[in-house]
C-alpha cells in the first residue's frame, strides 16, 4: 500500500517537475523578445496580446558587407523587392536583394560632364521603372537615377517666391505619384508638401497642416496684451516628417514636430492627427471610426515629466490596407488596420536584440518588417508570429469580402488573444451576415461596439417581435375579451340589485 | 398598510399637483422626515440600479463590472445634503418661512420623478435600438427636468416665495453648494496640516528624549 502511494508521488512530482520546466521554457521562449506586446481595450488600458511580430536578425553595416553604416534615414523597398537604405552619414545609398545580399552602392554620379557626390541624403524613393530618387538632403536637390545607376534628372530648388529666400532648401523626403509628379519634404517648409510636375516645375503646396485655432485661444489672445501675446506659444503648422505613397495614389505622411507644449496646450489632442492619408487634393481622408481611440500611439501615456505623446518618424504599409507607424518617443511600432483600430503594439528603447535606440524607419520587405535605426547604426529584422499572420490573414480576408474565412480566421485570434475586441467585431460581423443575431450582439457587446450591436439587436428583434406576434395578439385578445364580458355581467348583477 | 398606500399617493399626487402638494406637506403634516429619507434612500437605490442594468446600447461608457456602489450612493446623498444645507442657511437670511426640516421634506418629496420614470427606462433601454434611442433620452432628461421644476416650485410654496425671488435663491444655493464644498476641503486640509505638524513634533520629541 505504501509503495503504491510512493509510486504514485512519484508520478506526481515528475508531473510537477515537466510542468516546471514547460513553465519555465516557455517563460524563457519569451524572455527571448525584449519587449510586451499589447492593444488598448475600450477604456485605453493597455491589455497584454501575444507577440505579433519577433526579432528574427540584427543587421550592422559588418554583417552587410559594407562597413559600418552612419546615422543612416531612410529604408525603402521598391516593387521589384530590392531594399534601398539610405547611409547619410557616409553620403550613400545601399541596394540589396531581398535576401540582404549588397546589389549595388549609389555614391557619385556623372551630371554634366563632371562627377557629382551625394551629401547627407535623407530619402529615397523608387517608381515602377526601378528609377531611384534621392533626396540629397545637403546639396540641396532630389537626384533621380534610372534602373543602371546612372544618373538621368537633378531638381534643383523649386524656382518659386512661396519659399523663403533666406533659407537654404533641403529636401528630406519624396514620393512620386503614378502621373510622376513629385513630391517633396523639405525642413523648415511648414505649408506641406511640394509638389513638382515631373519636369521639376514647382506647381503648388499639398496638404498643408492646417491651424485651427480654438474658441478658447481666440478668447485669451483678445484679452491678453501685446507682451502676453508675444509670450503665448505661437501655434504654427507642423513640418511633415515621412511620407509613403500607396498604390492608389494616397499619400501616407507622419508628422513628428508636434511639440509637447502644442500638445499639452490644445484642448483637443485628437485634432493633431499624427498620421495622414491625403488624396489628390491635399485632403485627409484617413477612416477612423467613432466610439474608438483614433490612430495616436500611446493612449494612456499619464501625467507630468516623460509623459510625451508618441511622435511618428515613419509608416509602412502592409496587406488589407492595415499600416504600420514607428514611434521614436518610446521606440514603438503600431500596428492599425484599416479603419485605424490598433491591432498590437511592441517595441521599446534599450540595447537587446529587438529594441531601438534611434528608430528613425520602417518598411515591409515581404511580411518582415526592418526598423532602421539611426543611433546604433543597424537593421532590426522582425518576422511574423502565427498569431501575427492570423491577424494580417482575418484582415486581408475580410477585405476580399471572404465574410466565412474571415470570421473563422478571427476565431482562431480569439482563441489566441481573449482580450482583443476587435476580434469578436470581426466574428460578430460574420455571426450577424449569417443570421446568428444573438450571438452576434454578445460578440459586439465584447467588441465593445454599440453601433453594431445596435444593428444585431434591431434584427433580433424583429425575430422575437415576428415569431412571438401571434401569440401576443392572441392573449391580448382574449383579455379584452375577458374584460368585457366580466363588466357585462358585473353591470347586469349591479342592474337586478337595483331593481 | 393603508398608511403607507395613502403616502405612496399623496408622493404620487404631489408630482402633478405641485402648488397643492407642497402646501399639504407642509401645513397639513402630509410628509414626515421618515418618508423624505425613504424616498432618498429609494432614489440611490434606483441610481445604482440605473447605471448596474441599463441597456449596453445607452451604457457602453459604463464599465458595469467595476461600480463602486459607495461612489455611486455618496453622488445621490451629498447632493440632497448640500441642497437642503444651503438653501437653509440662505433662506434663514432670506425671510425664508421653511425650517430644515420644512426643507428636506420638499426637496426629498420632489425627487419622485427620478423614480418613477428612471425605473421603466431601464426596461425601455433593453428594447430600443440605437436610432430610437432619441426617446430614451427625451424621457430621462424629461425626469430631470421635472425633478428641477418640483425643486423650483418646492422651495417656493415652502417659503413663501415669488417665483423670481426663488429663482434667485436657487441660484445662489447653488454658490452656497459650492462655498460649503470649498470651507469643508480647507477644513479638511488644516486638519491634515495640523496632524502632520503634530505628528511631527511629537516625533522630534520622541527622537530627543
Amino acid at each position: 500500500m505504501r509503495g503504491v502511494t510512493t509510486v504514485r508521488t512519484c508520478h506526481r512530482v515528475r508531473a510537477c517537475c515537466t510542468l516546471i520546466v514547460a513553465v519555465v521554457l516557455g517563460a524563457a521562449a519569451n524572455a527571448d523578445v525584449p519587449y510586451n506586446t499589447y492593444t488598448f481595450d475600450w477604456r485605453g488600458f493597455p491589455t497584454a496580446s501575444p507577440h505579433a511580430y519577433v526579432p528574427q536578425a540584427v543587421l550592422t553595416g559588418a554583417t552587410l558587407g559594407v562597413g559600418s553604416l552612419s546615422i543612416p534615414a531612410h529604408l525603402f523597398v521598391s516593387p521589384s523587392g530590392l531594399l534601398y537604405v539610405a547611409d547619410s552619414g557616409n553620403h550613400r545609398v545601399l541596394v540589396f536583394d531581398d535576401r540582404f545580399q549588397l546589389f549595388r552602392i549609389v555614391e557619385t554620379f556623372a551630371w554634366e560632364g563632371r562627377t557629382e557626390l551625394l551629401a547627407n541624403p535623407q530619402g529615397v524613393f523608387v517608381d515602377d521603372r526601378e528609377h531611384l530618387y534621392v533626396a540629397d538632403t545637403s546639396n540641396g536637390r532630389v537626384v533621380e537615377f534610372d534602373s543602371f545607376g546612372t544618373a538621368v534628372n537633378v531638381f534643383g530648388r523649386p524656382d518659386t517666391e512661396l519659399l523663403d529666400e533666406y533659407a537654404t532648401y533641403e529636401p528630406l523626403k519624396v514620393v512620386l505619384d503614378k502621373a510622376r509628379r513629385i513630391y517633396v519634404i523639405a525642413r523648415g517648409v511648414n505649408q506641406g508638401l511640394i509638389e513638382l510636375d515631373s519636369d521639376g516645375r514647382f506647381r503648388g503646396f499639398m496638404g498643408a497642416n492646417r491651424v485651427t485655432p480654438n474658441a478658447l485661444d481666440f478668447l485669451w489672445k483678445l484679452i491678453a496684451t501685446d507682451e502676453q501675446r508675444a509670450r503665448m506659444v505661437r501655434f504654427v503648422p507642423t513640418e511633415y516628417s515621412n511620407a509613403v505613397i500607396d498604390s492608389r495614389g494616397y499619400i501616407f505622411v507622419t508628422t513628428a514636430s508636434v511639440g509637447t507644449d502644442a500638445i499639452m496646450q490644445s484642448l483637443n489632442p485628437d485634432d493633431l492627427r499624427p498620421i495622414r492619408k491625403l488624396n489628390l487634393t491635399g485632403t485627409d481622408v484617413l477612416r477612423t471610426l467613432d466610439n474608438q481611440w483614433p490612430p495616436v500611439g500611446d493612449i494612456s501615456i499619464g501625467l507630468g515629466f516623460g509623459a510625451v505623446p508618441s511622435q511618428f518618424v515613419d509608416v509602412a504599409l502592409g496587406v488589407a490596407e492595415t499600416y504600420v507607424t514607428l514611434d521614436r518617443v518610446r521606440g514603438k511600432v503600431f500596428i492599425y488596420d484599416s479603419d485605424g483600430i490598433l491591432l498590437a503594439a511592441f517595441g521599446r528603447i534599450g540595447d537587446r536584440i529587438g529594441t531601438f535606440r534611434g528608430p528613425s524607419s520602417i518598411t515591409y520587405l515581404g511580411d518582415r518588417l526592418l526598423v532602421l535605426d539611426s543611433i546604433l547604426n543597424q537593421i532590426i529584422v522582425f518576422q511574423p508570429t502565427e498569431y501575427g499572420r492570423l491577424l494580417f490573414e482575418a484582415n486581408r480576408l475580410y477585405q476580399e469580402r471572404s465574410y466565412a474565412e474571415s470570421a473563422a480566421a478571427w476565431q482562431r485570434v480569439q482563441e489566441l488573444n481573449t482580450n482583443l475586441e476587435v476580434a469578436y467585431a470581426g466574428v460578430g460581423r460574420a455571426q450577424l451576415r449569417g443570421g446568428y443575431y444573438s450571438d452576434a450582439m454578445e460578440s459586439f457587446r465584447l467588441a465593445h461596439s454599440p453601433s453594431y450591436y445596435s444593428r444585431a439587436f434591431q434584427r433580433h428583434r424583429r425575430v422575437i417581435v415576428e415569431r412571438y406576434f401571434s401569440v401576443f395578439m392572441a392573449a391580448l385578445l382574449g383579455l379584452i375579451a375577458v374584460w368585457i364580458v366580466v363588466r357585462a355581467r358585473r353591470r347586469r348583477r349591479r342592474r337586478r340589485t337595483n331593481a | 398598510m393603508r398608511e403607507i398606500a395613502s403616502d405612496v399617493r399623496f408622493s404620487l399626487f404631489l408630482t402633478v399637483h405641485p402648488f397643492k402638494g407642497f402646501w399639504d406637506l407642509k401645513h397639513e403634516r402630509r410628509g414626515s422626515v421618515r418618508n423624505g429619507v425613504i424616498i432618498v434612500v429609494l432614489v440611490t437605490i434606483t441610481e445604482v440600479f440605473r447605471r448596474q442594468a441599463t441597456g449596453f446600447l445607452f451604457n457602453y461608457m459604463t464599465d458595469t463590472t467595476r461600480i463602486n456602489l459607495l461612489a455611486e450612493s455618496l453622488a445621490i446623498l451629498i447632493p440632497v445634503f448640500l441642497w437642503t444645507l444651503a438653501n437653509w442657511c440662505l433662506t434663514a437670511l432670506l425671510d425664508g418661512d421653511g425650517s430644515f426640516r420644512d426643507i428636506f421634506i420638499a426637496t426629498s418629496y420632489a425627487l419622485v420623478p427620478l423614480i418613477i420614470i428612471n425605473i421603466p427606462m431601464v426596461g425601455l433601454s433593453h428594447l430600443v435600438v440605437e436610432e430610437e434611442g432619441a426617446f430614451y433620452y427625451f424621457f430621462t432628461s424629461f425626469a430631470v427636468f421635472w425633478t428641477g421644476g418640483l425643486i423650483l416650485l418646492g422651495t417656493m410654496v415652502t417659503h413663501q416665495f415669488t417665483l423670481g425671488k426663488s429663482i434667485l435663491t436657487a441660484l445662489l444655493t447653488i454658490v452656497g453648494m459650492g462655498l460649503i464644498i470649498f470651507v469643508a476641503l480647507l477644513f479638511f486640509d488644516l486638519m491634515q496640516k495640523m496632524y502632520a505638524f503634530v505628528f511631527t513634533i511629537v516625533r522630534e520629541i520622541v527622537y530627543r528624549m
